[in-house]
């Protein structure tokens, strides 16, 4: 079988069926995750009825995040009492604030960690709940400072889930419908949290006239029964609602995953880090993630500042300080009670004018913080700064729905994380600082006025964002879908190829290298990947080994998708690289370079000699030079010492990049013998090279790639009879040598088998 | 592994919380009570604090120690911790009144808070040791 990738084929029935196939799964996958295209919503209760669902995880988790800032306002309003109490100065106040308010942004990503494998978010959420109530408890307890930083920790860090798991696990709890109202009602009672909370410690320590102790102790009393009501809470797995119902939309089949797929997954499931890179990979999370640094200048600096500003400009004393912001939260619920189901209806229609719309949020309250601080009235300064603490409360809902939308639900705990670190941890340093200097050069009213330039800004790359969140979400459709796909054809007993590169497009920065790559390479196969010098056939090695990765496109190693695994995981399940040039230390001895291979791998001592041993029996030379630093091998010499990889590790899947570069044909012809030994074994082979001669004398299957594409794809016999495309390589040699061949011209192209 | 942190995060609480309970205030007693300056007034230099403490007569019971923008000892403590720089913030007197330090414009600080002051005063016994957790505490601004 064989494909000219250039010349367009006539229309061709089975191509468009494919097509319209991809279009309808597309739709499907989309109205799965909740882009219906309709504006139409159903009314909230009614949805719930519909599917049977209840608002005790709405309830539960508000109550949980509502009794979550008890502990934190408590110690603000009373840190002076405690401190003449325990003898401490307010420095240490600062520094028990900055402790919790730094375990409470850190720890929201080892929470993440902790509920990425299991769905467990519900017994996290019950665990640390009851935790930080009876940190609050304890509070109330403490006999020290030492005493009173653990407990400050502690409920810092058993905090970070309101951030990590609270957004996912109700995201999963409910049908894409209804989200962005069910994500609003839960911001809803948050800030209804931060009015009952300050309200709850005047009325314990004013009527009930308690010191700061029985206050933490009763406030701790109250976090405990609201924590005893989450106790019904339980996971409804990663993606129910969403990535299931699409699975299962694929065949009209509920979806499922059978032993051997599930086994497939664990091996190449990725961790932590690789979870986080892939996030920042994704742009609308990049967008998002940049937007709320920003926003988070908005977040506590600006409230902070915003106090200074009543008592310079107002003169307003503390109690109406307290009143004013009491009060200034009814404002927010109001907002958010009525553009939720407006914020639905946009999501419904497209996500990218959710995110536009949100945008004009931001902007209206940005210009507003300007309006206060200028207004001459204070009922203008009441009523602007009002617009402003409701839309920035507003925007939350908006937000996590879009972001959350196109991310895969097991890395969902990441996603919300990551926002929450550049909102508070990020955004929060950059606006103490950026606050802090205005307000030195030109006080507190022009340090509030110096804010909307950094507001609007972020309000306009919030509002790009809604140009990309449609791309997002079709490639999370389209993984899904693919992933479904393989699924079902596993079940049916389908013979899958080893490795199998997708629509692969890859940049270096904004300079993008790969445009639309597939490549594929069956067990045992020998594959050549020929091209001109830049076509991008390192590249795509990279990217197969995971040394580069890709910005859309995907790479599965038996099925299982390997886009995004580490390099080092790669190769224990198989896939090694020989990289181009000359691929050892040269400073370390022949023999060490060896033992680097196989320990690089773990592996016992035992496997490690008998794969050296093998080595020495392949290549004499080596083993005669096994005490000499490698650099000073000959190039014939180095390349052998990097095919010995091959023989220690045992690859399932070799890529060798330039293996003939700059050697002599008798050496070409040496270690071409070897490769062939190699496959022998059962190892598949890829070879790059801008040898045409050298790379189709030993291979079946080949690949021609010109400027980040693929030209041709068939039997290798096929290529030979392609000038056109050969031709490329004899003039591309000839008229500029290649920077990695170091002004050697290439090979003569002197094509034979 | 999730149990021994659990064991150890128990042990150190349990060790940082050693001896809770004992003398802690969970309510107001109000056995000092600042008459003057008023909270949150705005007052002129010099300044005498006065204040009631019913139940308490020195130097019978023990005696008073005041405290300008300075945090007292905790319960149990005597004043000898308190760095010489710092101890002329510190009255430690028999009567209800004493004459406040001079306040100075604090220039290393911005707004209202360049003459914002606070006092407080607690319990010592006979030995000089704080006596409770009952403290008498008032904030007030300094008029330049």
């Amino acid at each position: 079988m064989s494909a000219d990738i250039t010349t367009a084929a006539a229309p061709d029935p089975a191509v468009d069926e494919v097509a319209a196939t991809a279009s309808r799964l597309r739709e499907v996958g989309r109205e799965a995750l909740g882009v219906s295209g309709d504006a139409d919503t159903a009314p909230f209760r009614e949805t719930l009825r519909a599917h049977r669902l209840s608002v005790y995880p709405i309830v539960a988790l508000g109550l949980l995040v509502i009794v979550d800032q008890f502990h934190d306002y408590a110690f603000y309003i009373l840190a002076p009492d405690i401190s003449r109490t325990l003898g401490f100065s307010k420095v240490y106040v600062g520094l028990l604030a900055s402790f919790s308010a730094l375990a409470l942004t850190l720890a929201a990503l080892p929470l993440a960690w902790a509920v990425e494998k299991r769905p467990r978010r519900a017994l996290v959420a019950i665990v640390t709940g009851i935790t930080w109530s009876v940190m609050t408890l304890l509070t109330g307890f403490a006999g020290g400072l030492l005493a009173l930083t653990a407990l400050l920790v502690v409920d810092g860090v058993s905090s970070g889930s309101v951030r990590a798991v609270h957004p996912p696990l109700l995201t999963d709890s409910y049908p894409p419908s209804v989200r962005v109202r069910v994500l609003s009602r839960y911001q809803g009672l948050f800030i209804a949290g931060t009015m009952a909370s300050p309200l709850l410690v005047f009325l314990l320590t004013g009527p009930a006239d308690l010191t700061w102790r029985g206050t933490f102790v009763v406030l701790g009393v109250i976090c405990c029964a609201a924590s005893l009501v989450s106790l019904r809470l339980r996971d409804p797995g990663f993606g129910r609602w969403d990535s299931s119902r699409l699975r299962a939309a694929v065949h009209g089949t509920p979806a499922g995953t059978g032993a051997a797929a599930a086994a497939a997954e664990s091996e190449t499931a990725l961790g932590f880090f690789e979870i986080t890179r892939r996030l920042l990979l994704i742009p609308t999370m990049r967008r998002v993630l940049l937007s709320s640094a920003v926003l988070g200048l908005f977040n506590v600096p600006l409230n902070t500042f915003f106090i200074f500003f009543l008592v310079e400009r107002w003169h307003l004393d503390a109690p109406h300080r307290a009143l004013f912001f009491a009060l200034l939260p009814l404002a927010s619920i109001a907002l958010i009670v009525v553009q939720s189901r407006y914020g639905e209806r946009l999501f419904h229609t497209n996500p990218g004018r959710l995110f536009r719309f949100a945008g004009l949020l931001q902007l209206i309250g940005t210009a507003a913080v300007g309006l206060s601080a200028a207004s001459p009235w204070f009922a203008g300064m009441v009523g602007a700064f009002a617009v402003t603490t409701a839309t920035f409360a507003a925007l939350t809902p908006l937000v996590s729905t879009g972001y959350l939308s196109v991310v895969r639900p097991q890395m969902r705990p990441h996603a919300s994380a990551l926002f929450g670190i550049f909102l508070t941890g990020v955004g929060g340093i950059l606006g103490v600082l950026v606050l802090g200097s205005f307000a030195q050069h030109y006080g507190t009213v022009g340090a509030l006025i110096a804010t909307v330039p950094f507001g609007m800004l972020s309000a306009l790359v919030l509002a790009s964002t809604g140009r990309l969140v449609m791309r997002d979400l079709d490639r999370t459709v389209e993984e899904l879908v693919e992933e479904e796909e393989l699924r079902v054809l596993r079940e049916r007993g389908a013979r899958l190829p080893m490795l199998a590169c997708r629509h692969i497009d890859f940049a270096y920065d904004q300079l993008q290298v790969l445009f639309d790559v597939s490549f594929t390479v069956d067990d045992g196969e020998r594959v050549a990947l020929l091209g001109t010098n830049g076509a991008g056939k390192s590249t795509l090695l990279r990217v197969i080994s995971g040394l580069g990765l890709p910005s859309a496109g995907s790479v599965r190693f038996r099925g299982a998708d390997i886009t995004f695994l580490d390099a080092e995981r790669r190769v224990r399940l198989g896939i090694t690289q020989v990289p181009g040039g000359r691929a050892v230390f040269g400073p370390m001895t022949v023999i060490d370079n060896l033992l680097v291979f196989g320990h690089s791998l773990g592996r016992d001592r035992r496997t490690v000699d008998r794969g050296i041993e093998a080595s020495f029996a392949a290549f004499p030379r080596l083993a005669e030079r096994r005490h000499q630093p490698a650099a000073r091998l000959s190039g014939g010499e180095q390349q052998m010492l990097g095919l010995a990889k091959a023989l220690i590790l045992r690859p399932r899947l070799l890529l060798i990049d330039e293996l003939s570069l700059g050697l002599a044909p008798k050496v070409v012809s040496e270690l071409l013998g070897m490769v062939r030994i190699i496959n022998a074994s059962g190892t598949a082979i890829v070879l790059v090279e801008q040898s045409v001669n050298v790379a189709l004398s030993i291979v079946d299957h080949a690949y021609f790639m010109e400027k980040g594409e693929m030209r041709f794809d068939g039997r290798a016999a096929e290529l030979l009879a392609r000038p056109d495309l050969l031709r490329s390589v004899f003039l591309s040699g000839a008229a500029a040598p290649s920077p990695a061949s170091n002004g050697r011209t290439p090979h003569a192209v002197e094509v034979s088998r | 592994m999730r149990r021994s942190l659990a064991i150890i995060a128990l042990g150190v609480l349990g060790s940082a919380l050693s001896g809770c309970g004992e003398g802690y205030l969970f309510r107001n007693d109000h056995r000092i009570v600042i008459d003057s300056p008023g909270s949150f007034s705005s007052v002129r230099q010099p300044l005498t604090v006065r204040w009631t403490a019913p139940d308490f007569s020195a130097p019978r019971d023990g005696r008073f120690a005041v405290f300008f923008d300075l945090a007292p000892p905790p319960p149990g403590q005597t004043l000898g911790d308190i760095p010489p720089l710092q101890k002329r913030f510190v009255r430690v007197v028999d009567s209800t009144h004493v004459e406040a330090p001079a306040f100075v414009h604090d220039t290393s600080s911005t707004g209202p808070l360049q003459d914002h002051h606070e006092v407080t005063v607690i319990l010592l016994d006979s030995s000089g040791r704080r006596i409770s957790e009952t403290a008498g505490y008032v904030e007030f601004d300094v008029s330049q």
